[in-house]
C-alpha cells in the first residue's frame, strides 16, 4: 500500500501520459531540451495537452475564438521544474492537433498567472511562436 | 431619400478601406465574435459603426433641416505572435548554445502587439483628421469632424495570441432632412372575431375590415 499520494501519482500517469498523452518538449532558457519521462528514460515527455476556448474582452464585451493551448505534466516527470519567475524564457514543443502524426511546434510558456501546480501536476499556458523576420 | 448619418458611414468605410494599402481591414459593422487569427498582423481590423447621435432641440426649422450631432465608433483589434528564430528552436541537431541564443533573441507578442495596436491607431488617425479628408469622401458638408477620444484596453490574458482591442471616436455635425415615412396602404383583415354577447343568436356581432357589423 504505497498510500494516498502513490494513488494519486499513479493515477497522474494514466490520466496525463496514458491515452490522453501527447509527447512535449522542454527547452530551458540556457537551451538544454528534455524529450524523455524523468521518470522512465525509455519514455517520451508527455502532457495532457488541450487546445481551444473562448475568450471574451471584458472591457468590450467581444468574443474571440483564440487557440489557448495547455499543456499538464506530471512534475515528478520533470529534469527540472521551470523557475515561475522566468517562465516566459522557457519554450515548450507540443503537436499542432491532436491528430496522430501532427508536427510538433515550438511555444512560448506564457507568463501570464494562469498556470497552476496541484497534486503532482503543473500547467502551462502556451503562445504560439512565429518564425522571426 | 436616406438619412445622412448612414451615407457618412459608408462613405467613412470606403475612405478608410482605400487608404488601407494592405496595412489593415475595413469592416462596416459591429461583429458577435471573430477569432484572434482573424486580426493578426497585418490583417487587424477596424470596425466602423455608429453608436448614436444627437438632435440639439432647437438646432433646427419645425419641418427640418435638422442637424444631427454624430458620434462614430472605430474599434481596432490586433493580434500578434512571439517573434523567434524558429529553425533554431524546431531543429534537433541544434546546440545548446544556438538554442539559448534563440531564445534570448525572442520578440515577445506583448510588446510587439502593443506597438501594432499604436502603429495602427496613428494610421486611423492620421486618415480622419487629415485636411484632404475634411468632408470624409462625402460630396456635402460635414461640420466639426473631431477625433475627440483614443482609448487602449488591457492585453486579453488568455490565448496564445497577444490580442489588443481598443477604440477612437470622432463626432461630426450635418443636416438631416426630414422627408418623411409615407408607408404603404395595406389590405385590411377580416379579424373574425366574435364579441361576447349574453344572446348569441341575436347579437352575433363580428368585426369586419375594421367595421361593426351587426347581423
Amino acid at each position: 500500500m504505497g498510500g494516498l499520494r502513490a494513488i494519486i501519482e499513479a493515477d497522474q500517469y494514466e490520466i496525463l501520459e496514458g491515452d490522453f498523452g501527447l509527447p512535449v518538449e522542454l527547452i530551458s532558457p540556457a537551451g538544454a531540451k528534455q524529450t524523455k519521462s524523468a521518470n522512465n528514460p525509455t519514455e517520451d515527455l508527455q502532457a495532457m495537452v488541450v487546445y481551444c476556448s473562448v475568450t471574451q474582452d471584458p472591457i468590450t464585451g467581444e468574443e474571440f475564438v483564440m487557440g489557448n493551448t495547455s499543456a499538464t505534466i506530471r512534475i515528478s516527470s520533470l529534469d527540472t521544474v521551470p523557475d515561475e519567475n522566468n517562465l516566459e524564457k522557457w519554450i515548450c514543443r507540443a503537436p499542432e492537433s491532436n491528430l496522430v502524426g501532427a508536427p510538433m511546434v515550438s511555444h512560448k510558456i506564457s507568463s501570464a498567472p494562469v498556470h497552476g501546480k496541484s497534486f503532482g501536476r503543473v500547467t502551462y499556458y502556451l503562445e504560439r511562436i512565429a518564425q522571426s523576420s | 431619400m436616406t438619412m445622412k448619418f448612414r451615407t457618412l458611414k459608408a462613405s467613412i468605410v470606403t475612405l478608410l478601406g482605400n487608404a488601407a494599402a494592405g496595412r489593415f481591414r475595413t469592416v462596416g459593422y459591429q461583429e458577435k465574435a471573430q477569432t484572434g487569427d482573424q486580426v493578426l498582423d497585418s490583417s487587424r481590423v477596424v470596425r466602423v459603426f455608429y453608436p448614436g447621435g444627437e438632435f440639439p432641440l432647437g438646432s433646427g426649422s419645425l419641418s427640418g433641416p435638422m442637424q444631427h450631432d454624430i458620434t462614430f465608433a472605430f474599434r481596432m483589434s490586433v493580434s500578434k505572435t512571439n517573434q523567434a528564430d524558429l529553425s533554431v528552436l524546431d531543429n534537433d541537431s541544434a546546440t545548446e548554445s544556438q538554442r539559448q541564443a534563440a531564445i534570448l533573441a525572442m520578440e515577445t507578442a506583448d510588446d510587439l502587439v502593443d506597438d501594432a495596436w499604436d502603429e495602427f491607431a496613428d494610421i486611423i488617425y492620421q486618415i480622419l483628421m487629415d485636411a484632404r479628408n475634411l468632408d470624409l469622401g462625402m460630396a456635402t458638408r460635414v461640420g466639426n469632424r473631431w477625433v475627440e477620444s483614443i482609448t487602449k484596453n488591457p492585453i486579453l490574458g488568455k490565448g496564445d495570441l497577444a490580442l489588443l482591442t481598443g477604440q477612437a471616436t470622432m463626432t461630426a455635425r450635418v443636416e438631416e432632412i426630414v422627408t418623411g415615412e409615407t408607408g404603404t396602404t395595406v389590405e385590411s383583415i377580416d379579424m373574425g372575431v366574435d364579441t361576447f354577447s349574453p344572446d348569441e343568436e341575436e347579437h352575433d356581432t363580428v368585426v369586419r375590415s375594421g367595421t361593426l357589423n351587426e347581423y
